[in-house]
């Protein structure tokens, strides 16, 4: 975790003269021409944070409703809380793994039949 | 700096996203889950980098009523009255208090996973 708060820090306290020190270097000026190809660049990066942001909410909300129910008599959270936290972060990765892989599965399958029938006659065998 | 180190854990999976895989495999298709944010060019880590402060401050104010709405559905039951009474007022401390340090272990255990899958990954990339 240390090494996520240098790195925080640095992007930070040089954000902006990082950046526009790396970009000068190119001979770019600041907020400068980007290619196209770095701009899907950047937004496949953020989409990606997006994703997982969600994911982090999602699964911090549900958590917490499945496994804090102490009606908050106390500020700490006891052992049996923390162990079901550990188990509902491990279930719910996995299910979402599962998911995925589930969807790409299907995606292919989708893709598949749709180009058999793309090469078919109309009321080809199902 | 102290609110950077508070977001610290809080976006440990964000930050986790912008870290750079060590030795990565250049030429090689994106195939892991987070291979748009590793493999980023260098030239684009700066911009990347600024964007992703942004998101976080933002995730930081959704975290905000995100809370609000949890400990007012679990803590808020009566309204006999305008004023929060001094038991829904401890209620919420607490939840709020709950909710964080939930939301902290919540980030230990995913971003253990995260490794995890990634070195998975990369075994299967490297066979060896």
């Amino acid at each position: 975790t240390s090494c996520l708060s240098q790195r925080q820090a640095q992007s930070d306290e040089g954000g902006a003269g990082t950046a526009t020190g790396r970009m000068s270097s190119f001979g770019l000026g600041g907020g400068g021409y980007r290619s196209p190809n770095d701009d899907m660049q950047l937004k496949a990066a953020k989409m990606e944070v997006e994703l997982v942001q969600d994911l982090f909410n999602r699964m911090s909300d549900l958590c917490f409703r499945k496994c804090i129910n102490n009606k908050f008599k106390e500020n700490e959270l006891n052992l049996g809380e923390q162990s079901c936290t550990d188990r509902c972060v491990a279930k719910y990765m996995a299910t979402q793994k599962t998911i995925s892989e589930t969807f790409q599965e299907f995606s292919a399958a989708e893709q598949q039949r749709m180009q058999q029938q793309g090469m078919m006659p109309p009321g080809g065998a199902q | 700096h102290r609110e950077h180190q508070q977001r610290d854990w809080r976006s440990a999976a964000a930050a986790f996203a912008a870290r750079r895989r060590p030795g990565g495999e250049g030429g090689q298709r994106a195939r892991g889950t987070m291979d748009a944010a590793t493999k980023l060019p260098d030239h684009l880590r700066g911009p990347f980098l600024q964007e992703l402060e942004e998101m976080q401050i933002r995730d930081q104010f959704k975290l905000n009523t995100r809370l609000g709405e949890h400990c007012f559905r679990d803590c808020v039951t009566t309204f006999r009255s305008k004023n929060l009474a001094p038991d829904e007022e401890k209620c919420i401390k607490n939840c709020a208090g709950a909710f964080l340090k939930m939301s902290r272990r919540v980030a230990e255990r995913f971003s253990e996973i995260q490794m995890q899958e990634q070195q998975q990954q990369m075994q299967q990339l490297n066979p060896q």
